[in-house]
């Protein structure tokens, strides 16, 4: 059978104007799809900064609190120093003086001294005791007792 | 009496393997010029394969245009050096698109526009007997199965081969060959009347 007798059934022919209606209609759909892959792009990123920044500080603190030494309760405020003059003003009143007096009178504080370095984790604490039996002395005072050396 | 004149639908010029290249590659890149240029060479086949065997109609015209707007979507994933042609992955998107079509609703076609399939230098009463022939070949096809018909169109529209129209459909090339056969068959039969005249 000649493939020239199937030709006489016709085709439905394009119309003149179907490949500028098609390549618009393809450039409109390529259009906001970029759009919206920029504002997904742009969302996933602001979602992975705000996750990484958490993390980070998650990170910080619990490492923070694991590492750092206890904590020292914070020294009281040092007593302010006043630095009394040589030269006594001729007006001041008399309970001021004390008051200034008494101040320059007391010692200014000591200085805390640095806390003594850890003992090192591996080496066990053996004091000279270890190991002993303790012998506590027996009681002998009773009920009566007004004074007893037990106590 | 006279020969008929032929209708022969256009198929997509063979370009070389370079030029077909450039152009997906351009097309990729969304350049309008390259689109247009990919709509053109290959509409005419497309609306020929959806309008023999669906029917003519508006619905033609749609589903083309969503042939190529698929088309556009998956051309970063097709190969230009793998083994299946442009022009015979077209149709397989063409070609399912038929078969969801015909599974959503009964088609409304219309006769085509007898005017527009008139040719210049065909005279009146050749043009008249190949109108009487086109119609009867569109009633004799209309008379076989979905499944015959796609074979039918496109091994004898489209030139594709058994194992083209077998990947093009996914089914297996012996049921290709099978169903081939029965249509023209039954077309032979249908169209007995037709031949003979002639």
């Amino acid at each position: 059978m000649n493939s020239n007798r199937w030709d006489a059934w016709p085709a439905q022919q394009p119309p003149p104007d179907f490949a500028e209606r098609t390549v618009a209609a393809v450039l409109r759909e390529r259009r906001p799809r970029r759009v919206l892959r920029r504002r997904r792009s742009a969302i996933v990123g602001a979602m992975a900064a705000v996750m990484v920044a958490g993390a980070a500080w998650g990170f910080t603190a619990w490492s923070g609190g694991r590492t750092a030494p206890a904590r020292v309760p914070a020294a009281p405020p040092e007593a302010p120093t006043h630095v009394v003059s040589a030269t006594r003003l001729p007006d001041a009143p008399a309970s001021r003086d004390a008051g200034s007096e008494e101040t320059a009178a007391t010692p200014p504080p000591a200085r805390r001294a640095p806390p003594p370095p850890p003992p090192p984790p591996s080496r066990p604490h053996v004091t000279p005791d270890a190991g002993r039996r303790v012998m506590v002395p027996r009681c002998e005072c009773t009920a009566d007792d007004v004074l007893c050396s037990c106590l | 009496m006279t020969e008929p004149a032929i209708c022969i639908t256009p198929e997509p010029q063979v370009a070389s393997a370079e030029l077909e290249a450039a152009l997906l590659a351009a097309c990729r890149r969304g350049d309008a010029a390259s689109l247009r240029a990919f709509v053109v060479r290959h509409q005419d086949a497309v609306f020929a394969f959806l309008s023999r065997t669906l029917g003519a109609g508006p619905h033609v015209e749609d589903l083309a245009q969503d042939v190529f707007l698929r088309a556009f979507r998956a051309l970063p994933r097709f190969d230009p050096h793998g083994p299946a042609r442009l022009s015979t992955w077209l149709l397989a998107i063409a070609s399912r698109l038929a078969v969801d079509y015909r599974q959503k609703r009964r088609i409304p076609t219309q006769s085509l526009d007898e005017g527009a399939l008139v040719r210049a230098s065909a005279t009146p009463e050749t043009e008249r007997r190949r109108l009487e022939i086109g119609r009867a070949l569109a009633r004799a096809a209309a008379e076989l199965s979905d499944e015959q018909r796609d074979v039918f169109v496109l091994a004898e529209f489209h030139g594709l081969q058994m194992q083209e129209i077998a990947e093009v459909l996914s089914v297996p090339e012996a049921t290709v060959k099978t169903r081939l056969f029965r249509a023209r068959e039954r077309l032979r039969h249908l169209l007995k009347d037709v031949w003979d005249e002639r």
